[in-house]
């Protein structure tokens, strides 16, 4: 039977990294090139927000993810997706059964019951000090689970900040190259280009030195 | 469902048993059909089960009604074209044929990154064409309605089970020459004169022309990981300007392919796990030419030649391929 691993939560980094771009690897199924491509476009020129590109891609990756590579592309996203969940086995003690009922034995058993009796209590002793024992462990043990939950804290706000950090610095990245290429493609300058374009192809072409095969084709067949 | 040429009273029999189909042939033996549940385009390059051949007598049949629940057949004007979206079913795929040069054709190809929705479902297809010797027209058919049009676009909606899904893969034999230098355009078009070669404006026409650059190579964007082709048309130097096939986008950065020595051992190497019977797949009119495809077999790809791939936008010098697969 097929396994099947449920698409990582909507709540992780991951999903915004991609989308920011700061998760840039290549992609294998066609659906999720695609798709990425063009929601960082559009979350890049505004017409959506990246919360409103992961709802939108999670939902998508969802109904496709049994199609060809989308396990590959999630897993190098996702570092844990597709690894097992650790088993753990509860294993019974056994228990040993014993009979007997011969008087000498009863007698035996009254010394041994006494030497039990005083044995209970030496235990019970010894287990109101392992109790004691215990509970001063127990409390060691919320202290260290209490300085552990601070570490992983502190530990992911660290994660956050550097994300943010990484997000921003793909943002500036970004904003610097379009900055550049703003400052090359003035808004002027398109609309001049748009008009040269159209000029030129309203212009009979007469001289066209270098074509394609199927370009000279097709330019013979617009003549005719 | 065997995917493959027919002959036209094989086919017309397919039309009265009421079968789904898309259909692609010549002009002249489309127009013998009578109405039935199909559409088709004009086109009479193959890659049939046994080899490339160019054919006008026969008909390529792709077989959609296996595993469905529910079609529609639609025309579509430069109007309407973005409805191809909101007229798709929640499950399914839509399969589309645009006629070659036409205003649809390109206000598709402008459009289609930005119709919302369009990854939903897969959107596969192609651009309709003609034999190269001839002065035919690219034509689209809507069998539903018997009608034949040289500026419409024509689609099959299909409806799946849930428990299926259709999926659409590429398979591009080119690849990104990282020597090449980056080259990234004011806006999308299919013309172009001036651009950015390497962030310094440059005419691209006389960049082509003086670096001696093979028009034969595409120029390829990568978009995540997927290499997208867009394959030059014309080189017009008195003009100092490059026509496409297909549209460059502004927000990209393109390069040049790395040159192919061996377009048949590339696609047989890359098509190796395909299906025998996939739903739908087509491949590129440049590659069938420069290839050398005819008379050729590439593996199990079977299908249309095609002057423009849809894999949900326009591309070049691409197979595409669709396949439906249970849960």
């Amino acid at each position: 039977m097929e396994k099947h691993y449920p698409l990582p939560s909507k709540d992780r980094q991951e999903w915004r990294d991609l989308l920011n771009g700061t998760i840039n690897v290549p992609l294998k199924n066609y659906f999720f090139q695609m798709k990425v491509t063009q929601a960082r476009n559009q979350i890049k020129t505004g017409k959506f927000s990246l919360e409103e590109e992961v709802d939108n891609i999670y939902a998508l990756c969802k109904k496709f993810i049994k199609a060809k590579n989308m396990d590959t592309d999630l897993a190098n996203i996702f570092g844990d997706y597709l690894q097992e969940a650790p088993t753990q086995e509860n294993k019974q003690q056994p228990i040993a059964k014993f009979k007997h009922d011969d008087r000498q034995y009863i007698m035996e058993e009254a010394e041994k019951q006494k030497k039990l009796d005083t044995e209970r209590k030496k235990r019970a002793i010894i287990e109101q000090i392992r109790k004691q024992e215990e509970r001063a462990k127990q409390e060691a043990e919320k202290g260290r689970l209490e300085a552990e939950r601070i570490r992983l804290e502190a530990e992911k706000a660290i994660k956050e900040r550097l994300a943010l950090e990484r997000q921003k610095k793909a943002i500036e990245k970004t904003e610097s190259h379009n900055l550049n290429k703003k400052e090359l493609i003035s808004q002027e300058k398109k609309q001049a280009e748009m008009q040269r374009l159209k000029a030129i192809k309203n212009k009979k072409r007469k001289v066209v030195k270098k074509k394609s095969f199927f370009g000279s084709f097709i330019d013979n067949f617009f003549r005719n | 469902m065997n995917n493959k040429l027919y002959a036209v009273d094989e086919v017309i029999d397919f039309i009265n048993e009421g079968r789904l189909m898309s259909l692609s042939g010549d002009e002249k033996v489309l127009k013998k059909l009578p109405k039935g549940n199909w559409i088709a385009g004009t086109i009479p390059y193959f890659m049939d089960e046994d080899l490339g051949k160019f054919d006008q007598n026969k008909i390529f049949v792709n077989f959609f009604d296996q595993n469905i629940i529910d079609f529609k057949i639609k025309t579509y004007d430069e109007t309407s074209i973005d409805q191809i979206i909101p007229n798709s079913y929640n499950n399914g795929y839509t399969l589309l044929i645009i006629p070659a040069f036409q205003k649809i054709h390109h206000d598709f190809a402008l459009k289609a990154e930005n119709m919302e929705g369009l990854y939903n479902n897969p959107v596969v297809g192609w651009v309709s064409g003609i034999n190269l010797n001839s002065d035919d027209v690219p034509k689209t058919f809507n069998g539903k309605l018997d009608e034949e049009y040289i500026d419409k676009a024509v689609a099959i909606h299909i409806k799946l089970p849930e428990d299926y899904f259709a999926q659409l893969d590429i398979v591009n034999i080119f690849e990104r020459d990282e020597e090449s230098p980056s080259i990234e355009f004011y806006f999308d078009s299919f013309d172009v004169l001036n651009c950015l070669v390497d962030g310094k404006e440059t005419n691209l026409a006389e960049y082509i022309h003086q670096n001696n650059i093979d028009i034969k190579l595409p120029l390829i964007a990568d978009y995540s990981g997927a290499s997208i082709n867009v394959s030059i048309k014309e080189v017009d130097i008195e003009n100092g300007l490059v026509s496409f096939y297909a549209p460059v986008f502004e927000s990209k950065v393109y390069k040049f392919a790395k040159p192919i020595e061996n377009y048949l051992e590339r696609f047989e190497i890359k098509t190796l796990d395909y299906e025998v019977d996939n739903e739908f797949s087509c491949n590129c009119i440049l590659n069938y030419l420069y290839g050398g495809l005819e008379g050729q077999k590439i593996n199990n790809i079977k299908g249309p030649i095609t002057f423009g791939e849809i894999a949900y936008q326009l591309l070049n010098q691409t197979l595409v391929t669709l396949t439906v697969d249970k849960i």
